[in-house]
């Protein structure tokens, strides 16, 4: 009974795992740094066709831009590095467009 | 003289506030975050987690106490787990509080309030709010044997709280990774009481 108790305890120690650091949502393709579109160049040409940016990050080989979409969601999007095309767009998890997916 | 420190109110409470010292200075330092994230989105993570984090832990102690009886840590903090739950409101106040500042405006808020991710941190917190409020010892004297049916709605809160980290983020890594030891000792509790009571009857 106390071999029994020690082994779940051990259990439930053992499912504290470490957590990971990369988020893992999204992958662009591998492109070179020097070819990457520059975060203003980026944030220009979005805020051209209605978005608002508040601040971008590279995620995945992608850029990840927080901000509020034409429809006046607040949004985290995957952008392609060198095109600037929208890979993924979710609200809080929630998916509203995935390139090949719902275009 | 150490012990009394150690059993002071007061030293609890400065154990459950720590981790909010840091992030109230760096939202009081008014500058934003690594690539320009706002203090107030960047302060979210956090802000959610140790709620989830105390939350997890007051609702550890039984079960934990079930498995290590003779454990003078465990009725120590069982004689403060209140002071835990009251602290993961506090911090789910917080985050909460961040937020609506950081969303800026009711329309954009109502806009995404039907997402799955949304809508059970909002659930979470207005089911936390009486269980808070009825966090004092003249709350328990008034309701008697009520107390303890309405404090079990904390499962609601738990499994709203753990919906909503997984589906806020589309991801279940983290969230697991905080709930998997709680529903582990929630499975224990539950073989623990059921094995007790099919033993009663020959007992009797």
């Amino acid at each position: 009974m106390i071999i029994q108790k020690r082994a779940f305890a051990l259990l439930i120690l053992l499912s504290f795992p470490v957590s990971a650091g990369a988020t893992g949502i999204h992958q662009c393709e591998a492109r070179d740094k020097s070819d990457w579109l520059t975060k203003d160049q980026l944030t220009e040409r979005l805020e051209a066709s209605g978005w608002s940016v508040r601040f971008m990050k590279e995620d995945g080989g992608c850029w990840e831009v927080y901000g509020t979409n034409p429809d006046g969601q607040r949004v985290e999007g995957y952008f392609h590095p060198v095109t600037g095309d929208p890979e993924l767009i979710a609200q809080r998890g929630r998916i509203l467009f995935r390139a090949g997916v719902g275009d | 003289m150490s012990k009394s420190i150690v059993d002071h109110r007061y030293f609890i409470w400065a154990i459950l506030a720590l981790p909010s010292i840091p992030m109230i200075g760096a939202l009081a330092s008014g500058q934003p975050g690594p690539n320009g994230m706002p203090m107030t989105e960047m302060l979210l993570h956090p802000t959610g987690e140790f709620s989830a984090r105390f939350l997890i832990i007051a609702m550890m102690l039984t079960p934990l106490r079930m498995l290590f009886p003779g454990s003078g840590f465990l009725r120590w903090l069982m004689k403060r787990r209140r002071y835990f739950g009251v602290a993961a409101f506090f911090y789910a106040l917080f985050h909460t509080v961040l937020y609506i500042v950081d969303m800026g405006s009711l329309r954009a808020i109502l806009g995404e309030f039907l997402a799955l991710g949304i809508w059970t941190g909002w659930l979470a917190m207005v089911v936390f709010v009486p269980l808070t409020i009825t966090s004092t010892d003249d709350a328990i004297r008034r309701l008697g044997p009520r107390w303890k049916t309405l404090q079990r709605t904390v499962y609601i809160v738990a499994v709203a709280t753990l919906l909503h980290w997984i589906f806020v983020h589309n991801n279940f890594g983290p969230a697991l990774v905080h709930f998997v030891p709680l529903a582990g000792l929630e499975i224990y509790r539950v073989l623990h009481n059921f094995r007790k009571r099919s033993t009663r009857p020959q007992a009797a």
